[in-house]
């Protein structure tokens, strides 16, 4: 009797677990391709990964100079191969949209039916959430077999990359999602998807943080691919070729009227104030000679150097919270920035 | 008896289920225990100051980075990381910032607040370190009980090394307890200098430890080992016990008895070798002789004994207990400071 009932306990101990998680990968496998592209050069893999986002064939992926060829090859889930060609690249952002050219059946229709993946709502995860990546790291996934799943927790969520001085991040990406699942070259441009299964991100390439001399896993949040996507589909025509960011010829910095004691040594000394220059707007906030400026509109300043790199970008008539080290205290002051 | 039996079989499946299978139920525990000790966690910057010896960058593009090495070790200059111990102003960290003997500490709390720290004391032993902060109504982190400190349960690492707006949150669990001479728990969880100074977390959000910048063999920890899986904290019960003394005692060495044990001693430490001139050789201790017990503890291997000494500072007193032919002494001993940390 009681040996009937383990046996019977065995069998629903599954079930029960099969009903208390709905499987997130479920609807994601349809829709996520194997990119091929040329190079394999200067570190650059010639292959990554993709999510179809929309049925008519449009594939979202990361940025990468290795899409640039015209044998660009998608692989689907059922391992058909298709040429395609970038609709929409946008390095800035770190993603393009690549289409598929379909095959035509005899009368005209479709041959393949696509399934894709909406975007979702990134804007509702919190540091801790479960993720997982789909992705073929070091393209050893082939034709139908199912790329790999790596689980992780998102790290953060935001804009911190000033803080963390992160190298090689698509310029334009103001915000982020950074996560610890293990990730390897071929992970570019898979899903990041959370818990319930929504893709909530594209997955870039293995960044570097040099304030902590550690490797960070980013992927680009859904909420900035909506419109990329929206837009891009519409078109009739691909534009491959990336919009040149408008690089504003650096003009002079913003007036503040403080003097730094800078001093030439290997390391950019820390930002005392040598001279406050009177009537300045340095004046005016309340700063005063001797004050250690550590953190400027937000950012922090561990030198001179700092303090120069953050006032170059910004604006005249911008008023800017600075916070100062006076003696044992530490103060915020506000200061409104002029035209040079 | 036969139902009692199922019922806890069942209950057992069920919690079981619950546990290991809920994603859904983790996930939300997990965003409880990080938002329950946020407010704890606070950032630290280290302004100034190089060590001296450290290599300055060899050309721009070194300097660019801010990165200084020197025998492999690279220091990194981001924010750090520590916990609110008290609401007064005691902030626990670790002193990986205190290697570019920084000229000027500053905290932010998690409302954006800064406030110019000083160093109250640090523990070379453990890598920890005490600050001091003028501050009031802070809110300090809740320390795990000892019990929840178990092997394979979730652990969570919480920095503040993206700047204080941001957590830097990573999930693991406990890989392994008494590591680096008993004075450190390991965790899988990422552990690098952008949690350094962090707690290491239950999924009740009560700390199970502070990361430190400790490597297998105890020295530094270096990028090599950053998020590889292996990492390591301090366990609360032992940095609680060090907070006291460190607001008193300025540094804290780890305690140095001067005796080289047998490699394959058994049933007592057999020592091979004494330092001239340490605590053990001033005590009388002499080659041949065999360290049975320290204060209560047995040491039958050399490990027991390498734990049982990693659990005191220079200046402890500890009564060894060894036995010379046939006869048992004991002897009390004063730790002394390691040969390295002598002046």
């Amino acid at each position: 009797m009681r040996r009937l009932l383990t046996l019977a306990l065995a069998c629903a101990l599954p079930a029960l677990a099969q009903e208390a998680a709905p499987d997130p990968l479920e609807a994601a496998w349809p829709a996520v391709v194997k990119v091929y592209g040329a190079g394999g050069f200067q570190g650059v893999p010639a292959y990554g990964t993709g999510v179809i986002v929309d049925a008519r064939g449009f594939v979202l992926t990361s940025w990468s100079i290795a899409l640039r060829t015209p044998s660009l090859r998608v692989v689907d889930s059922e391992g058909r191969s298709y040429p395609a060609e970038i609709w929409r690249a946008d390095p800035g952002l770190g993603v393009a949209l690549l289409k598929l050219k379909l095959p035509v059946g005899g009368l005209g229709g479709a041959q393949v039916q696509l399934e894709p993946l909406a975007l979702g709502r990134s804007e509702d995860l919190s540091p801790g959430d479960t993720v997982y990546t789909l992705g073929n790291p070091f393209g050893f996934v082939y034709g139908a077999e199912r790329v790999a799943v790596q689980r992780g927790v998102v790290t953060t969520v935001g804009a911190p990359q000033t803080a963390a001085r992160v190298e090689k991040l698509p310029p334009r990406l103001k915000r982020l999602i950074l996560h610890d699942a293990p990730h390897n070259p071929g992970t570019q441009g898979g899903p990041l998807l959370t818990l319930d299964g929504e893709l909530v991100g594209i997955c870039g390439r293995i960044v570097e943080s040099r304030a902590t001399n550690t490797l960070l896993n980013f992927a680009v949040p859904a909420e900035l691919l909506r419109d990329f996507v929206r837009e891009a589909v519409s078109w009739r025509s691909p534009r491959p070729d990336p919009p040149r960011d408008r690089v504003a010829s650096p003009g002079p910095p913003p007036r503040t009227g403080l003097r730094l004691l800078r001093a030439h040594l290997v390391r950019s000394p820390m930002a005392y104030v040598e001279r406050v220059v009177p009537e300045s707007p340095a004046a005016a906030a309340g700063i005063e000679p001797d004050d250690l400026v550590f953190r400027f509109a937000g950012r922090t300043v561990r030198s001179c150097r700092d303090y120069d790199d953050v006032l170059a970008g910004l604006e005249p008539g911008r008023e800017v919270e600075v916070v100062v080290k006076r003696g044992p205290r530490v103060l915020t002051l506000r200061l409104k920035l002029e035209a040079p | 008896m036969t139902r009692s039996w199922w019922v806890w079989a069942l209950l057992g499946a069920t919690a079981l289920c619950a546990q290991e299978r809920d994603e859904g139920a983790l996930q939300r525990a997990t965003r409880r225990a990080v938002a329950r000790v946020s407010p704890g966690v606070v950032e630290i910057e280290a302004l100034g100051g190089l060590e001296e010896g450290f290599q300055a960058p060899t050309n721009e593009a070194e300097a660019q980075k801010g990165i200084l090495t020197k025998g492999g070790f690279k220091q990194a200059f981001g924010p750090s990381t520590g916990i609110v111990v008290r609401a007064d102003g005691w902030i626990l960290t670790s002193t990986f910032f205190l290697r570019r003997k920084p000229r000027h500490l500053i905290v932010t709390t998690h409302d954006g607040k800064s406030y110019v720290a000083t160093l109250a004391g640090q523990d070379r032993a453990r890598a920890l370190c005490l600050l001091k902060i003028r501050a009031k109504d802070l809110t300090p982190v809740s320390w795990a009980k000892p019990d929840a400190l178990a092997v394979g349960r979730y652990a969570i690492a919480v920095g503040r090394g993206l700047g204080h707006e941001h957590l830097a949150v990573s999930r693991g669990i406990v890989s392994g307890l008494n590591r680096i001479g008993g004075r450190a728990l390991q965790s899988s969880a990422a552990i690098s200098p952008m949690n350094y100074g962090g707690p290491l977390i239950s999924l009740e959000g009560e700390v199970l430890g502070i990361l430190v910048p400790l490597s297998l063999k105890g020295g530094q920890a270096s990028v090599d080992i950053y998020d590889s899986g292996i990492g390591f904290a301090i366990p609360t019960a032992d940095a609680q016990q060090a907070i006291p003394r460190l607001s008193k005692a300025g540094v804290l060495e780890p305690g140095f008895l001067g005796v080289v044990p047998a490699p394959l001693s058994s049933d007592g430490v057999r020592i091979a070798g004494v330092s001239p001139g340490s605590p053990a050789a001033e005590a009388g201790i002499q080659p041949g002789d065999t360290i049975t017990k320290v204060d209560e503890r047995v040491t039958d291997r050399p490990w027991q004994l390498r734990h049982a000494l990693g659990a005191h500072y220079a200046g402890d007193t500890v009564r060894l207990t060894y036995s010379r032919g046939t006869t048992t002494h004991t002897v009390e001993v004063t730790l002394g400071k390691p040969p390295a940390a002598q002046e």
